[in-house]
């Protein structure tokens, strides 16, 4: 859990910190979300490992990371012991160069984790590809062996328990042979589930495992004898760590014509930055990294002049590091697609979106389509007011993508979520805002968010109109009068005639209007909780309710003088006599709605409520 | 009729309010004042200018030398005459400002 951000600028300037370019800030967000997928650290933590060591960072800890994440996309597992082995090791030893570093890490350890995605990629390919087993056996050269066993023994199998195979995988119609994710069930799949196929289906499923587990066995012995901690390794693809990225295709990293040894240079090149042949131009950071920019190549005129790399390395140090990283930035949401919340402070956008990841089954959960922005400005709120930077609420973004995928990268939205600092000013008062943040019902199955409206400039009085007349008609069970009134304080001291408007104004001026206002809105809220409670004390239950829909008839009318007048008479006709409230309430009307020509109506609804009351 | 623009202000609306609670509180007694405030919002209600006043300066006749209704009539001498809209917010203060006297 993070601090307030004022409190980790007080541990120095941040080693990670935005630029002010979407696509390389959020590859810096998934860079930090990478490392806690990984290694379970927050962005405080990584901050303070890049900055004890920079190097063992972005050349040991981050291509170990990317692997294991994507061997994990795969379906395949990093078991635990692996990371934390490699942690221990890598901090333990001495390194002389970032080469070092990295060759360490890919040598010993990235190789490891790599041996169950290996085997379930050898198995598959050879079980589901016919012609695959002929291009590798020159390398595996006993996995032909194994494999026609297993495929001699696998007819049997099938031959003699069709039916019983058929049920155990729930498969329909003709079955004559095993696809990879059969076998896959069968190998995953532990004896007791057996069982009820009776006695022969066990032994034969048995023995299947058993061949299952000798190929498993010679492949686990082959990596492991010649892969994992060897530097020169053979000519051959087969030896290749087979990940790729739906994102991300280019980057010779992912090249399925690659050996293992050319895969581990060109990662260490990416980090590097020297994926570029020919003069130090940036040739790759075209459409490799996204669809929307020309290729280098096809289009070299658009550019004033080619892009140097010594530009980057300079301002960004790292960048591919952060562009590989650019997909696991976002989240996806059901029903919503990816989404990520981005803002100009890495604190802030890192806090909000793992908020917004714990909320996620909440967000999914809602029918409303509106729900996301909902869910966001909840927690935006929630997480800016606890690290007090409220300058971000004016440069908030929410960019959705489609799909992350290497055809299209194509986003389908971005939001614009900033509001205005006179909005930011008056959601930072604890009050307003906790009154605001209410769903007030405007009709049968129909609620509205005030805070929504508010942030998106549009009036809260219709919305107090029409849940007032589900509360005259007793159709709706929310009683609470306070977000009413806040909604009609805030509306009152903001109509236009206040002229907040001139955004160009001398900030010093501004904060000090800014500053007054609030105050302005509590008296209003304040006077008008008064007026409403002394019509409450005035008038018994039976009057309020005989004359309730009448006057709100008028105050619909905008009659602002029958609503005077109607109101005078039931004041002087009334048997309760109490002078002071008298006085007080003739005082109210006298002032905040027979002299008050533009906003007299808020003043009448804040009075008015009293006649249906509520809960305080 | 003829209306002449003057400007007419806050400040304006308070002195024949206050001016009208002074004035009232020599006046009648509390029954009679409610039935007048009756009466006054009858006539404001339709706009009745003529009603409203003639009832009005009945009542202040009554006490013609009082200082405090002197002064009320200076003010209303000087508003007048008032157009419609002016006139609402006149009457109102005038209204508000009878209910607002204290009474024993």
């Amino acid at each position: 859990m993070i601090k307030a951000s004022n409190e980790t600028r007080l541990v120095g300037e941040p080693v990670l910190q935005f630029t002010g370019n979407w696509i390389i800030d959020l590859g810096m967000l998934g860079f930090v979300n990478l490392l806690e997928e990984i290694y379970g650290w927050d962005i405080l933590e990584t901050q303070k490992r890049i900055k004890e060591n920079e190097e063992i960072v972005y050349y040991g800890l981050f291509p170990f990371a990317y692997m294991c994440s994507e061997i994990k996309r795969k379906d395949s597992t990093v078991s635990k012991k692996i990371i934390e082995d490699f942690l221990n090791e890598i901090y333990k030893r001495k390194f002389r160069s970032k080469k070092e570093i990295f060759d360490f890490t890919w040598e010993n350890h990235i190789t490891k984790a790599a041996t169950s995605r290996w085997k379930d990629y050898i198995t598959e390919r050879v079980v589901d590809d016919k012609k695959f087993i002929s291009k590798v056996s020159k390398s595996l050269e006993k996995l032909k062996e194994l494999i026609r066993e297993l495929e001699d023994f696998e007819k049997e199998f099938i031959r003699k328990n069709r039916d019983e195979i058929k049920r155990f995988l729930d498969k329909k119609g003709r079955f004559q042979k095993f696809k990879y994710k059969d076998i896959k069930k069968f190998r995953d799949a532990p004896i007791e589930k057996f069982k009820e196929y009776g006695e022969e289906f066990i032994k034969n499923a048995k023995k299947f495992k058993k061949l299952l587990s000798k190929v498993d066995r010679y492949l686990d012995k082959k990596w492991k004898d010649e892969i994992v901690g060897n530097k020169d390794i053979s000519e051959s693809t087969v030896f290749r760590i087979p990940i790729d990225n739906k994102y991300y295709k280019n980057f010779l990293f992912f090249q399925p014509g690659y050996t293992h040894e050319k895969q581990k240079e060109e990662f260490y090149h990416a980090i590097d930055f020297k994926i570029e042949k020919e003069d130090h131009i940036l040739n790759r950071i075209d459409k490799t990294i996204n669809k929307f920019l020309a290729s280098y190549r096809k289009a070299v005129n658009i550019y004033y002049a080619p892009l140097k790399t010594k530009f980057f390395i300079n301002n960004i140090p790292y960048l591919f590091v952060y562009l590989f990283c650019f997909d696991r930035a976002f989240e996806y949401y059901r029903n919503i697609d990816y989404l990520v919340f981005y803002s100009n402070d890495i604190f802030t956008t890192y806090e909000i979106n793992k908020r917004l990841r714990l909320r996620k089954s909440k967000i999914e959960s809602e029918e409303d389509p509106n729900s996301i922005f909902r869910g966001t400005w909840q927690t935006v709120i929630d997480t800016i007011i606890e690290m007090e930077s409220w300058w971000v609420l004016e440069n908030l973004y929410l960019i959705k993508y489609a799909k992350l995928d290497e055809n299209t990268q194509r986003f389908i939205d971005v939001e614009y979520m900033g509001i205005s600092r006179l909005q930011a000013t008056l959601l930072l008062d604890d009050d307003i805002r906790r009154n605001l943040n209410q769903r007030v019902q405007v009709d049968e199955n129909e609620y509205r968010w005030l805070f929504e409206e508010f942030i998106k400039n549009k009036s809260l009085m219709p919305i107090i109109m029409n849940h007032l007349v589900l509360r005259l008609n007793q159709k709706t069970k929310q009683r609470k009068v306070q977000p009413l009134l806040y909604a009609l304080a805030v509306e009152a001291e903001l109509f236009p005639a206040h002229d907040f408007t001139n955004l160009f104004e001398d900030p010093m001026l501004l904060k000090a209007k800014l500053d007054e206002l609030i105050p302005k809105i509590k008296e209003s809220r304040k006077k008008m909780g008064m007026a409403m409670t002394n019509i409450q004390k005035l008038f018994s239950k039976d009057i309020r309710e005989n004359n309730a829909p009448h006057l709100f008839s008028i105050i619909r009318r905008q009659s602002k003088y029958s609503f005077v007048n109607s109101l005078l008479r039931l004041i002087i006709s009334n048997p309760e006599k109490d002078k002071k409230l008298i006085k007080h309430l003739n005082d109210y009307v006298f002032h905040e709605i027979v002299q008050n020509d533009e906003t007299w109506i808020y003043y009448a609804l804040g009075l008015f409520i009293g006649f249906i009351g509520g809960k305080q | 009729m003829k209306f002449v623009k003057k400007p007419i202000s806050a400040k304006d609306y308070d002195e024949i309010k206050i001016y009208t609670k002074k004035a009232f509180e020599n006046i009648g007694s509390e029954s009679y004042r409610q039935r007048l405030v009756y009466k006054l919002l009858n006539s404001a209600k339709v706009n009745n200018q003529n009603d409203f006043f003639s009832s009005l300066l009945r009542a202040l006749n009554s006490r013609k030398n009082d200082e405090h209704v002197k002064r009320l009539s200076r003010k209303l001498e000087w508003l007048f005459p008032l157009s419609p809209s002016n006139f609402e917010k006149i009457a109102y203060s005038i209204i508000m400002g009878i209910m607002s006297v204290r009474g024993e």
